[in-house]
């Protein structure tokens, strides 16, 4: 393989490794952790971290324009943080949707 | 590498460029992937308004679910995505052949998706898992059937891109349409790895 397209593909190679790695642990943990309460709060780290992870290496948000990096970064911070209001205030917001 | 040089230096003459910043792929495809974002943002706040109101429901259906393929489909979708960012990579270091060849298996991994998919049904139909099955399955089925039709048409664009590739049409000068399919590819990878976050391992 050629030098330069070597040293291209390591970054990714290392994001792919990552990926699979934070994959296992946030398995292990739902198990390990089945039924606690910061369990909400370790899934929606790991989330994002993954999130960040594709974002950051796979589609290079950070030499986007800034519409994207927002749409982007703002996605993956989204949906962790609606888990942690769930977890914090599931009931409040079951109360705020009942018909 | 700053952004500003990154810009600088990833930028073509087949690339949209837009005051502070570059545009990966092309605009339509941006478009593209912000309606994509917005219709599962309201899917996840269905997820999570019912998951509210019925927590218990929501322990036990994940609890029920087949992890094992799960986890197939998050392995799938992470490395057929790996290998369409090294495909773009490559055609960027004017490596055609090799881009080629890694667009070749991030379609063949693609692949592995609706299979599992299907595999999945299928077990799930067998452990009493349909869409009547109560709150959980419906928001299940909705979701992960959604991302299904996304991740399709992603195969089928793959397919296109890839037809493409073979007759040319991507050099280093001008990658912009493989680009759109990979960012539009990774986008639908990050969805499904919120849903697997949701419903596989939140059990």
């Amino acid at each position: 393989m050629h030098r330069e397209s070597a040293a291209a593909l390591a970054p990714l190679v290392k994001t792919w490794l990552g990926l699979l790695a934070l994959t296992g642990l946030s398995l292990v943990l739902g198990h390990g952790l089945h039924g606690q309460a910061g369990l909400q709060w370790l899934v929606a780290a790991l989330l994002w971290l993954k999130g960040w992870l594709v974002i950051h290496h796979f589609i290079e948000a950070d030499s986007a324009h800034p519409l994207i990096r927002r749409v982007l970064y703002g996605f993956i911070t989204i949906t962790p943080a609606l888990l942690l209001v769930t977890a914090l205030f599931g009931r409040q917001l079951a109360r705020l949707t009942t018909l | 590498m700053t952004a500003n040089t990154m810009t600088a230096t990833i930028a073509g003459p087949g690339f949209e460029e837009a005051p502070g910043g570059r545009i990966p792929g092309n605009k339509g495809i941006w478009v593209g992937i912000c309606c994509e974002f917005v219709e599962f943002l309201v899917l996840f706040v269905v997820y999570f308004v019912a998951r509210a109101h019925f927590p218990e429901a929501f322990e036990k259906g994940a609890g029920g679910l087949s992890t094992t393929l799960g986890t197939v489909i998050t392995l799938v979708m992470i490395s057929s995505s790996f290998c369409i960012a090294c495909s773009t990579a490559l055609i960027r270091a004017g490596r055609r052949r090799a881009s080629i060849a890694w667009l070749v298996g991030g379609l063949v991994l693609a692949l592995g998706y609706p299979v599992a998919k299907i595999i999945e049904i299928r077990w799930n139909l067998a452990h009493g898992i349909d869409g009547q099955a109560g709150i959980f399955s419906g928001v299940y089925y909705y979701l992960t059937f959604n991302h299904m039709v996304h991740a399709v048409w992603g195969i089928l664009g793959i397919l296109w891109v890839l037809a493409r590739h073979l007759a040319g049409g991507y050099s280093a000068d001008d990658y912009s349409g493989l680009e759109a399919l990979a960012c539009y590819w990774h986008a639908t990878d990050i969805i499904w790895l919120v849903i697997f976050s949701f419903f596989y391992v939140l059990v």
